[in-house]
């Protein structure tokens, strides 16, 4: 029965019990009560609530009030809002209207022409912002023509925006300026040259040092000018890579025992409050000091210096050099081969020593051939 | 009228002259359903009275109200302390 709504009358008048008799055979009446002996209050069905009203008033009584509650009733508070209906109309038309123009335009895509070049040309080229008067293919053409960075170019409308998709044109590198020369990278001997662009600064069987020209980034023409040009070349060179080795036949060394030990010191505006650890025994040691924050804030400037000592021992070391002199180079050998690439060839190896007062000096050298053209 | 009290007053054996043509079902003294009425007469908080074929029934107690009233039914809630028929 709640789910039709219901109506809430409350009237005044007489003989009510003989009214509200009569009124049942017609309507249902729910919660009858009363007030005050000539006024009661009671309820009906909502879709019944005219045929109610319409009795009680050829009957004589008088209607304090009624009042509508339930789902049926808000919904025939809506339907009946004119206001709110003309409101929904007037807005459904104004969206109707409005939707049939475009409002914005979008760019998308990595051009070199910036984003507002391309929106302000749109904006300018544009005789009338109706969907209906807008030709996508011929505005993709006005912009290409108009923006040579741009190679490709879509344009769409969707919803109320006009979508431009572009791509951008890659300039091929002959077009571009500014190249640079190739610059040799290693000491070595130039044995073989064949180059592709440029022109050459070197001959085949020239000594050319880490930094040297190569291949300049031009090429003469018939008529003697001068054409700017990314240099190329293959150019092979057998090149020296080496590394030296220092041997000293007499050495002290310093060294860690091991043994540590640490010692912490709280401190309070840099004054010493509290401290822990034992007084540093060791005859040589090494000192390592750090302090931290106890504390987050300036409150309380609480810190914590902590100093570790290290237990130090001092060697000396007594190498004479014929004793050592094959396990140096070995060294220095390792050392020189790193900078050997995968499926490079050696083509030679020395080394040399050199004696300079009580220490021995070993440099290897290996020679490889190497492209180090560009 | 229901078969269910059709039903009762079938089973009847010692009243069966007097059965009347209203039937009022008293639930723990707290709702009284009427069927068969023929209209109030009285309507107040603490008295309800309406008329039967056969007579009257007045029913009293304390903050009553009519919760739903038909052109046959009635459905009376409240404090119901006495119950009398007339006839």
């Amino acid at each position: 029965m709640k789910k039709g709504g219901k109506t809430r009358f409350v009237v005044k008048g007489l003989n009510q019990e003989r009214i509200i008799n009569k009124l049942s055979q017609k309507v249902n009446i729910y919660n009858l009560k009363r007030s005050e002996y000539n006024i009661c209050q009671f309820e009906t069905d909502f879709y019944k609530s005219k045929t109610a009203k319409k009795f009680l008033q050829e009957n004589g009584m008088e209607i304090l009030s009624f009042h509508h509650f339930g789902l049926w009733a808000k919904i025939k508070r809506l339907a009946t809002s004119y206001g709110l209906i003309c409101a929904l109309a007037c807005s459904s038309i104004f969206y109707g209207l409005q939707y049939q123009f475009i409002c914005k335009i979008e760019v998308y895509g990595e051009v070199q022409v910036e984003e507002r070049e391309i929106k302000n040309f749109l904006n300018s080229t544009l005789h009338s912002r109706a969907k209906s008067m807008i030709n996508t293919k011929q505005l993709e053409m006005q912009v290409k023509e108009n923006f040579s960075e741009i190679s490709s170019i879509s344009i769409a409308i969707v919803g109320q925006t006009l979508v431009v998709n572009v791509n951008e044109a890659v300039t091929p590198e002959e077009m571009v300026g500014d190249y640079k020369p190739i610059i040799s990278n290693f000491d070595g001997i130039i044995t073989k040259i064949q180059l592709i662009q440029g022109t050459m600064a070197i001959n085949e069987g020239d000594i050319v040092k880490k930094g040297d020209i190569l291949v300049y980034p031009y090429i003469i023409d018939s008529q003697g000018g001068q054409i700017d040009v990314a240099p190329k070349a293959e150019i092979y060179a057998d090149i020296w890579l080496q590394e030296r080795v220092v041997h000293y036949e007499y050495q002290i060394i310093t060294k860690r025992t091991g043994e540590v030990l640490q010692k912490d010191v709280v401190l309070l505006n840099n004054l010493p409050i509290y401290q822990r650890g034992e007084e540093n025994a060791f005859e040589e040691y090494e000192v390592e000091e750090s302090i931290f924050d106890l504390s987050k804030n300036l409150i309380l400037p609480l810190k914590l210096k902590r100093t570790i000592y290290h237990q130090t021992c001092t060697q000396e070391i007594i190498a004479p050099f014929e004793e050592k002199k094959d396990e140096i180079i070995a060294f220095a050998r390792e050392k020189t081969l790193i900078f050997v690439q995968e499926n490079e060839i050696i083509k030679e190896e020395n080394y040399t020593i050199r004696q300079m007062g009580g220490c021995y000096e070993v440099c290897y050298i290996a020679t490889v051939s190497r492209n180090i053209g560009g | 009228m229901f078969n269910f009290f059709d039903e009762i007053k079938g089973k009847s054996q010692k009243c069966k002259d007097k059965i009347f043509d209203f039937n009022l079902v008293n639930m723990s003294g707290g709702i009284l359903y009427v069927e068969g009425h023929m209209g109030l007469t009285i309507l107040s908080p603490s008295t309800i009275a309406f008329k039967v074929k056969s007579g009257r029934v007045v029913v009293e107690g304390q903050c009553m109200s009519l919760t739903e009233l038909t052109s046959n039914t009635m459905l009376i809630e409240g404090k119901i302390q006495k119950t009398e028929i007339f006839s």
